[in-house]
């Protein structure tokens, strides 16, 4: 069973130009008669199609601007489809950024609370794996200190921590990994591994080419909206990377 | 998505409002007594010392209605401004939308059950109790929030697509309280005056919904009894047209607030 499947997806920004942006500005157009309103479409994604199995990780890479955020965020739910269609099995968790819905006034403790309940877990529950959480982020000691205070590499383990704490079938991770030192990065790539073993899900967006190759057993490549190749993460780095006119020796791999 | 499942995400950034408000401040929670007794005294001190009139208990004949216009107006401006100011969580986390506005007037229903309670509890103190007007009040709070969901969610969506809607509800929100029952009775607007070719009782009546639950505050606290039933069945009415028609609108302009934020 798939647990996700893309049927010809499109996604078209419309740039509007001209039109009015505020009450006063609309009751000027009104009195005016007249609106010389400019649509610019502008096409993120174009035509797309792949499907994940379940227990599968899909890698997703390309350069910047090629549609990948787009892509995760129409998955997630954020962004409408323009057209096409996108099935989901299961229950799809999406991390955009670690920390998004974090608020420095509040403590650690609160922080978990709120995040968790952003993300649809109830405080009951979360209140349960606050110390799971704070052990795995190495914040114990500040647990009820501010979030303002805490290091942005602190706020970046937390936020990770969270996110692990609650996993769902199928977890979407846009670039999450290129935060927190070494060590803590192989935490992370250690806790994926444990989420592939417990079946689950995922999909990974990344410039880290060489954890794409370790992690993914699948990938594709988007340039410009399109979906440029698929297969075996090896075969996909390779067409990227020659496209990028890079040796792929050469291509810049951020960390280990 | 079921908005049941992300209950507690409203709750907890309700909860962080208040927190952000009452933090760092004095004496915290009474400010949200300071600002309707301030008000009271006001009009009080205008409308017995500069305007004199013949309502007896002056103070609590305004106090009846301001508490509930000052919960109703602060709950729509801050729904108004939650999804614009809520940008952030739009774009990065997928929670049903409406979290966000209702939060914000989950701050105030918060705000004015404790303002409300401590007027209540001064009332039974000075020995003017509300008699059965206390069954009422339960569920007129419930009216006037679901009003106040409705035209927050209207407001909300607007304002993601027009941005200035919140400057312009300050101005709009100072003419809605002069033509809101509040400092006055709409009896006390003569029977023979007309605006716009009806009454200028009826017109008041048609032209705000808000205007026969505040009368029904009214009743409940000042009058101290059971707000008439026809005025209960139109603030009902009313209640509910806009509860559904502030949903049907937000849940159409919801699904493009990521695109257009």
């Amino acid at each position: 069973m798939n647990s996700l499947e893309v049927r010809n997806l499109s996604k078209t920004f419309t740039i509007i130009r001209n039109r009015a942006e505020t009450v006063s500005g609309f009751f000027i157009d009104l009195a005016r008669f007249w609106r010389r309103v400019e649509h610019i479409p502008f096409t993120a994604l174009q035509n797309i199609a792949f499907s994940v199995a379940a227990g599968e990780t899909l890698g997703i890479v390309g350069a910047n601007g090629s549609g990948k955020s787009t892509l995760l965020k129409l998955l997630a739910g954020i962004y409408t489809p323009t057209s096409g269609t996108i099935r989901v099995n299961g229950r799809l968790v999406a991390l955009l950024e670690l920390g998004a819905g974090f608020h420095p006034e509040l403590s650690g403790r609160e922080n978990i609370l709120l995040n968790g309940a952003l993300y649809g877990h109830t405080r009951v529950s979360m209140a349960r794996r606050v110390a799971e959480i704070a052990a795995f982020a190495e914040i114990v000691p500040f647990l009820d200190t501010p979030l303002k205070h805490y290091s942005s590499g602190m706020q970046a383990r937390l936020g990770f921590a969270i996110a692990m704490a609650t996993p769902a079938e199928i977890m979407l991770l846009d670039e999450v990994l290129a935060v927190g030192d070494l060590a803590f990065q192989a935490q992370c790539v250690a806790k994926l591994r444990e989420l592939q073993a417990a079946g689950r899900t995922l999909v990974l967006v990344s410039h880290t080419l060489e954890l794409v190759q370790d992690l993914c057993d699948r990938a594709i490549w988007l340039d410009k909206g399109c979906l440029m190749a698929e297969g075996s993460p090896e075969e996909v780095i390779a067409a990227y990377a020659a496209h990028s006119a890079m040796p792929a020796a050469q291509t810049p791999v951020w960390s280990g | 998505m079921s908005l049941f499942r992300y209950r507690d995400a409203a709750f907890s950034l309700a909860l962080l409002n208040l927190r952000l408000r009452y933090n760092n401040t004095l004496i915290g929670a009474a400010w949200s007594l300071v600002n309707p007794l301030f008000f009271m005294l006001i009009f009080t001190f205008v409308f017995s010392v500069l305007l004199p009139n013949d309502t007896p208990d002056f103070p609590v004949f305004v106090l009846s209605a301001l508490l509930a216009w000052n919960y109703f107006q602060a709950a729509i401006s801050n729904a108004a401004i939650s999804v614009t100011n809520g940008r952030g969580l739009v774009l990065k986390i997928a929670f049903p939308r409406a979290v966000l506005p209702l939060a914000a007037i989950l701050t105030e229903l918060v705000t004015f059950s404790l303002a409300l309670s401590v007027v209540i509890g001064v009332l039974y103190l000075s020995g003017r109790g509300l008699g059965a007007g206390l069954l009422a009040l339960p569920l007129l709070v419930l009216l006037l929030t679901l009003l106040a969901i409705g035209v927050g969610l209207a407001l909300a969506a607007l304002n993601v697509r027009l941005r200035d809607t919140q400057e312009f509800l300050s101005v709009f929100l100072f003419g809605w309280f002069f033509l809101t029952p509040i400092l006055y009775r709409l009896e006390s607007i003569p029977a023979e005056r007309e605006l716009f070719g009806i009454s200028a009782r009826a017109f008041v009546q048609v032209i705000n919904p808000l205007s026969p639950l505040i009368t029904a505050f009214r009743q409940a606290i000042y009058e101290q009894r059971f707000p008439d039933l026809a005025l209960l069945g139109s603030a009902a009415l009313a209640a509910c047209v806009l509860f559904i028609g502030g949903v049907l609108i937000f849940g159409r302009a919801s699904r493009t607030f990521a695109e257009t934020l």
